[in-house]
């Protein structure tokens, strides 16, 4: 299994595998795709089970839309737009999300940062990532996810306003605002 | 475009490469590096093969009707599947561990000379990537994946020990015997053309495989969606062969909305032309532009139009 997820074909060329039919090709695209779908979706759930429902509910739908969805250049945005989607309607139909859907309803999930997930570019600063944790769950709830999709899931802004469902534009404003109020933050307590 | 730089030694880059997303970044025009970045969440294999093996018992049950007997059945598959996929896992982690791949990325206006293990020269367009494998071997391996443009001098495979060099797109597959040639995979009507030697072109046009082989001063311009005409070869000038790596740009009855397409993929800029007249219009010759701006400027002059560029929302508006 190692060797699965170190032999990175393309994730289009797998993505059109799907669309012959190959069953192999989707087994390739969810090991190369299984742990931050899943890390992604605990952080806007708060369950690692449901996490896991979403994930796997992902995959189907992948599979059955397949053919109408047809050729994909940015694979792995589109596996977080559908996933978010489901993560959404989770909310929505869940129990436990009725309690968070006035929230929800005008804002989108929310991401809780924990300092296990920060990793600081200088190793004395390490004692640092509580304080950057602080720091991240104060930002606003969009604010929140555009910073983990861009610094955590390495996406581009391009696929995170196709993800979110907002425009281009809207994505770098929010992503300034944040970079903006961080720099601010860090100044004052000697982070650079 | 950028001047292109000065030949560079093939050089090792994970393929997850942070250096990629920060050029990218600021290729987005934000300087926003910040002093942490995320932790990777691994999980184990046993969760993902558990997961994969739920997925699959699922796919399977709606795909089938439900009736018991059936479902019985279903059972019983899905307890040989998780057999199969035991001895499947166990046969690949025997065996040596598949070559990992790097990507060299370009970002929009910036161009790149690689040169690969087997002196093959890669000049690789704006808003394109080059993934090819880390442990290079000329017998097995001269496979390469492209996205959007590249020009490819490729050393001889008829030496012996040296296999095919193949490049591999998301649409096609071009096989090379030693040669010069041109592949542009940015739009859904990918082209090669070729300035010598002889290649092969492997395609699916309606899902039904097809193949190709051109010879030089031909440009073959595939139909693999829906949207594309039919697959057509066309006669180039050898020395118009990716003349974009001189800063050139060779317009043979290409339209303004050509042009624009073209802007768009390489630069990243939206071109939006309004004018029902204008997108009609269309344009014989040559253009030298190092970059964009003499091109908007080249363009200018040579339609007698005016172009807005926007750097906040990317686009560029033209203008009778």
């Amino acid at each position: 299994m190692q060797t699965d997820t170190k032999d990175i074909v393309p994730l289009q060329l797998l993505w059109d595998g799907v669309l012959r039919n190959e069953e192999e090709a989707l087994r390739r695209l969810h090991h190369a795709l299984y742990a931050q779908l899943l890390h992604y979706a605990a952080m806007l759930l708060q369950d690692e089970n449901l996490a896991e429902d979403v994930v796997q509910e992902v995959f189907i739908k992948a599979w059955a839309v397949r053919q109408k969805t047809g050729k994909l250049v940015h694979v792995k945005a589109w596996f977080y737009t559908l996933l978010r989607r489901r993560v959404l309607n989770q909310l929505r139909n869940n129990k436990q999300g009725l309690r968070r859907i006035g929230l929800l309803a005008a804002q989108g999930p929310d991401i809780e940062f924990s300092a296990e997930d920060i990793i600081m570019r200088r190793e004395q600063e390490a004692d640092r990532r509580q304080q950057v944790r602080d720091l991240l769950n104060q930002l606003p709830v969009r604010q929140k996810e555009v910073i983990f999709l861009k610094y955590f899931k390495n996406l581009e802004y391009k696929d995170i306003a196709n993800i979110m469902g907002i425009n281009y534009q809207s994505v770098v404003n929010l992503a300034y605002k944040a970079i903006s109020f961080l720099k601010a933050a860090w100044k004052n307590i000697g982070i650079q | 475009m950028e001047k292109i730089s000065k030949p560079i030694e093939y050089k090792v880059v994970p393929i997850v490469s942070k250096a990629i997303n920060i050029n990218k970044a600021m290729n987005e025009g934000l300087d926003d590096q910040l002093p942490f970045s995320g932790k990777k969440r691994t999980v184990t294999t046993e969760q993902t093969q558990y997961s994969w093996n739920t997925i699959v018992s699922k796919l399977h049950q709606a795909q089938s009707v439900e009736s018991l007997a059936r479902r019985n059945w279903l059972r019983f598959a899905a307890a040989a599947a998780v057999v199969f996929f035991s001895v499947f896992i166990y046969q690949k982690l025997m065996r040596p561990a598949t070559p990992a791949l790097q990507t060299i990325a370009t970002g929009y206006g910036e161009t790149r000379r690689i040169k690969l293990p087997d002196q093959t020269v890669v000049i690789l367009n704006s808003n394109s990537s080059l993934t090819i494998p880390t442990n290079w071997n000329n017998q097995n391996s001269r496979k390469v994946w492209l996205s959007g443009e590249g020009y490819f001098e490729v050393t001889k495979s008829n030496l012996p020990g040296m296999a095919n060099f193949i490049v591999q797109t998301a649409t096609m597959q071009v096989k090379v015997l030693g040669t010069k040639f041109n592949v542009n995979a940015y739009s859904n009507q990918p082209t090669v053309a070729l300035k010598e030697g002889s290649v092969e072109v492997t395609y699916n046009e309606q899902s039904e495989k097809k193949m190709v082989t051109i010879a030089p001063g031909e440009l073959v311009k595939l139909n693999v969606s829906e949207k594309s005409t039919p697959t057509q070869i066309l006669p180039i000038e050898t020395t118009h062969v990716a003349d974009w790596t001189d800063n050139a740009f060779h317009f043979d009855h290409t339209t303004l909305v050509e042009i624009g397409e073209m802007i768009k993929n390489r630069y990243g800029y939206e071109v939006i032309i309004e004018d029902e007249n204008l997108r009609k219009r269309n344009i014989d010759g040559h253009l030298h532009a190092s970059n964009l701006e003499e091109l908007i400027t080249a363009l200018e002059v040579t339609f007698n139009i005016t172009i807005q560029k926007n750097e906040n929302n990317k686009r560029l508006l033209v203008l009778p």
